[in-house]
């Protein structure tokens, strides 16, 4: 169950951290959160998304990291498109790569209680309505479409890492705060969700490579036949979701996402507050 | 900008061989930066280097663009 709640929560806009506090307490499921054994479990289920990110868009990638490195042998920008995205990617990453590493476990000492997080959730939802409205309204006055993603500045790739990073707070989605910040820099919403899935590749991939260690520490009760069960099923809900979503992207908005979040949100929020869960 | 590449390119070896080391007394900024003693920082030595190597990588770019 974990590792389907993972490959979905994760990549739709709806925070699989803020899932990962709130479901387990909901459904009484016994999961203690700090346990050596969940943490390592989790990082098998982030190996499995990353990989499964990584082999929706193996096409896109290995066009990526080819024009990336041409670029460091020949030291300078052609200006081609693979390109240019590669390093509007490596921007893009800076800021989530720099604030996760230095602040992600005092945030998570802070904030990763059920009414914190039921709040961010409905934050989630708000910020999905607010970035759909200012979109609508700079669609209404533009004259095309959005632009193409070789077209972002690298000012603008850096701010989509920024607001990537928002999801540091447990409850806050990673891929909506991106596609939100993508759409206010002008890109479509296929556009801007295949940035926001480009971008979260090599930070769940290297996240979860570098806690693989984790799964090797002494007590922690994680065989290798579940841990590999819990990557692939991790994995195939991660790729059902991303090939889902880059469809729902194409004729469709945040909205949906944003009704979720507030509902699941001010229903957590009630059921916690209350102590109807403890 | 070549100056700032090279400055950067000092600090994040620095902050690298600092969180390594780790050598400092536990607070709320050392342990952030990976550089407290009180336990060993696997994430902050890789940030820091990738950080290092993209600084140079800048200031190779910066290298090869022609004088004006």
């Amino acid at each position: 169950m974990l590792a389907v709640l993972q490959g979905v929560s994760e990549l739709f806009p709806i925070s699989s951290l803020g899932h990962t506090v709130l479901i387990p307490p909901l459904f009484h499921w016994n999961v203690n959160e700090s346990d050596d054994s969940f943490l390592a479990f989790v990082v098998v289920l982030h190996l499995g998304t990353a990989l499964a990110l990584l082999v929706f868009y193996r096409a896109t990638w290995l066009r990526i990291v080819r024009a990336f490195f041409g670029s460091i042998v020949r030291g300078r920008l052609t200006g081609e498109r693979d390109e240019k995205i590669a390093w509007l990617l490596v921007v893009g990453t800076i800021p989530v790569a720099i604030l996760g590493v230095l602040f992600q476990s005092s945030v998570k000492a802070l904030f990763a209680s059920p009414i914190p997080v039921a709040a961010f959730l409905m934050l989630n939802a708000l910020v999905m309505f607010a970035g759909e409205a200012l979109r609508r309204r700079q669609a209404a006055r533009a004259t095309g479409g959005g632009k193409p993603i070789e077209q972002l500045t690298w000012a603008q790739s850096a701010g989509i890492g920024v607001a990537q990073s928002l999801a540091l707070l447990p409850g806050i989605s990673r891929s909506g705060s991106s596609i939100v910040a993508g759409l206010l820099v002008d890109l479509d919403h296929e556009d801007a969700a295949t940035y926001s899935f480009l971008l979260a590749t090599p930070v769940i991939l290297l996240a979860s490579v570098l806690e693989l260690p984790e799964i090797f520490k002494p007590g922690v009760a994680i065989g290798p036949v579940e841990a590999f069960a819990g990557c692939v099923l991790a994995g195939l809900t991660a790729y059902a979701s991303v090939a889902f979503l880059t469809r729902y992207f194409q004729h469709n908005d945040l909205r949906p996402f944003g009704w979720y979040c507030l509902l699941a949100g001010a229903t957590a929020l009630v059921l916690f507050s209350t102590k109807v869960i403890a | 900008m070549k100056a700032l590449a090279i400055v950067l390119v000092v600090v994040f070896v620095g902050c690298a061989i600092l969180s390594i080391a780790h050598p400092l007394e536990p607070s709320t900024v050392t342990r952030a930066l990976g550089f407290s003693n009180d336990k060993a920082h696997a994430k902050h030595p890789f940030l820091y280097f990738v950080l290092a190597v993209l600084a140079l990588i800048w200031l190779r770019f910066q290298s090869s663009q022609p004088a004006r």
